[in-house]
């Protein structure tokens, strides 16, 4: 279907674009630890974080909803989703190496529902992704 | 940002020497989405994707949540907030609620 292909474009760009960071060189400056690991010498630390809203498309939750009468898993949600997630850390990782940080830790990401409805079947559906972390400069030496 | 508020999602801010803690303070907004961009997200669900009207709106109102955090802070004497943790829910129809919270501090 349409949207399947659409999806699919932009997962494929995604890929590249991640795949273009690793071929320069860039680091992965994302951890989830709880304290800085490289020194202890902080010059200046920040709260950052990144975020995207994504839907399935009519024909995928028409799917899932068949899918869902079987039990099983549920392709058609997997590819939204993991583009979601996948693109705020790509954001967050990109954010930290053109705003010069040496790292970010203690990253978290979390997912929410945004558009549930308590009576009716709303035609929108929508899942939020949010990480956040600790951006870190450290002193230069 | 308010200017001079450190934030952090780590226990302390890092490279800084916490002195006095002044216990949990948060900050919420509700936001309903816009008729009329919700029927343009509406559309674009037609073929999924990702959905710039909600990311836009959730955004502005995270901040807000977390200016709101920053007032209460201030309001206390802190000039830090660590731990902060984010929490989304969906309270009825179109309505989301943004929640900030975390412990507010003074760092040397």
């Amino acid at each position: 279907m349409f949207g399947n292909w659409h999806q699919g474009k932009i997962l494929n760009q995604l890929a590249s674009e991640e795949k273009a960071l690793n071929d320069s060189g860039a680091g992965h400056p994302l951890n989830n630890l709880s304290k800085p690991s490289k020194s202890t010498n902080v010059e200046s630390s920040t709260l950052v974080m990144s975020s995207i809203s994504v839907g399935p498309s009519w024909w995928q939750m028409m799917l899932g909803g068949w899918k869902n009468f079987f039990g099983g898993r549920i392709e058609s949600y997997d590819k939204m989703l993991s583009y979601g997630r996948r693109k705020v850390l790509h954001d967050m990782r990109v954010q930290a190496l053109q705003q010069g940080f040496d790292e970010i830790i203690n990253v978290r990401v979390e997912t929410s529902m945004v558009t549930k409805k308590a009576t009716g079947n709303d035609k929108t559906a929508g899942y939020e992704f949010i990480a956040y972390g600790t951006a870190i400069k450290y002193v230069r030496s | 940002m308010s200017q001079g508020m450190h934030l952090s999602n780590t226990e302390t801010i890092p490279g800084k020497l916490i002195t006095a803690s002044y216990g949990l303070v948060q900050g919420s907004t509700v936001r309903a989405k816009n008729a009329f961009k919700d029927f343009g997200a509406g559309l674009k669900n037609m073929v999924g994707g990702e959905l710039k009207a909600y990311t836009e709106l959730l955004q502005e109102s995270r901040n807000e949540a977390l200016q709101r955090m920053m007032m209460d802070a201030q309001s206390r004497g802190a000039n830090a907030i660590v731990n902060v943790r984010f929490a989304t829910s969906a309270v009825s129809g179109g309505a989301a609620e943004l929640f900030a919270y975390g412990t507010a501090v003074t760092v040397q």
